[in-house]
């Protein structure tokens, strides 16, 4: 048949110069190009499930080590502390004291909060020592901050 | 059904290689998506309901890889596209047609393809494979004939 523009063969003929690749197989390439992204998404998905499963893992490990035993005391203070973590909750056993009041602590210019839980017959108090707003820091041996827990 | 794949690779890659070539505007690219067409195969050949042949469902690949990297030619502004600068080059007027005219000339001719399969991998009725082709052969024709005619 005569290639002319009005028939298919001279059509076909521009078609075939259009494309004129040569392609050599590479099955190899075609699987290695297979497990390297199969590869990408499994450590996608990994990230992913890290990045969803971090937080409440964290908060789980949070709960498990607020649930475990605290390091223990030395041994003249564990009576105590035995005793003071199986107290109610503790209530405040004397206001907020005003250092400067008290003549024994007058000098230190701060303030004393004593709190306490009743055990038993005996009393376990906490002390706290805090500077009062306004006024200069506790000298040494206290300072503000600084607490004291006792247990008759 | 790797060793399908395999086989359908071996004996239908240059047909592939030609049509994604088209396609894709040009030949790296075209091979490329063939490659990559065929990995993603390789990966997700579970997903293969056996609904059509084999055949139509990897060369459904094959078309939107290539698609694809014609994408990513145009987002990196690489405005000449050895296919099309050929075709001029050809007196071929493709710019006339549209996308699926293109696609669905491209797979009939350079990968020989029957309407069904073709209609199985743009997702199209056979019925429509048959139409689109008949439109963009008298497109062709016409501007052919009328660029003689000049």
């Amino acid at each position: 048949m005569n290639e002319t523009p009005h028939n298919d063969t001279y059509l076909d003929s521009l078609l075939d110069k259009l494309v004129t690749v040569e392609a050599k197989p590479a099955w190899g390439d075609v699987v290695g190009r297979a497990r390297r992204a199969h590869r990408r998404y499994v450590m996608a998905a990994a990230g992913l499930g890290a990045l969803v499963l971090a937080p409440s893992g964290w908060a789980i490990q949070h709960t498990l080590l607020s649930a475990a035993p605290t390091i223990p005391a030395p041994p003249p203070y564990q009576p105590g502390d035995k005793v003071w973590a199986t107290t109610p909750p503790i209530t405040p056993v004397a206001t907020t004291i005003d250092c400067n009041t008290i003549e024994d602590a007058a000098t230190l210019l701060a303030k004393l909060e004593q709190q306490g839980s009743p055990i038993n017959t005996v009393l376990c108090s906490n002390a706290t020592l805090s500077s009062a707003p306004g006024l200069p820091a506790a000298p040494a041996p206290y300072k503000s901050g600084d607490s004291v827990t006792t247990s008759p | 059904m790797l060793d399908e794949l395999e086989a359908l690779y071996r004996e239908r890659l240059h047909d592939y290689a030609r049509a994604a070539t088209a396609i894709a505007g040009d030949e790296e690219s075209g091979r490329d998506a063939v490659q990559e067409a065929f990995a993603k195969a390789v990966r997700k050949r579970k997903r293969f309901r056996g609904e059509g042949s084999l055949e139509a469902w990897v060369l459904r690949i094959v078309v939107n890889a290539a698609r694809d990297a014609r994408r990513r030619r145009f987002r990196r502004v690489e405005l000449s596209e050895p296919i099309a600068t050929r075709a001029e080059g050809l007196g071929l007027p493709l710019e006339l047609l549209t996308d699926r005219q293109r696609e669905v000339l491209f797979l009939h001719y350079y990968a020989d393809l029957d309407y069904t399969t073709i209609a199985q991998a743009l997702g199209i009725s056979p019925g429509t494979v048959g139409a689109t082709l008949s439109a963009a052969r008298q497109t062709l024709r016409s501007a052919l004939a009328k660029e003689v005619a000049r």
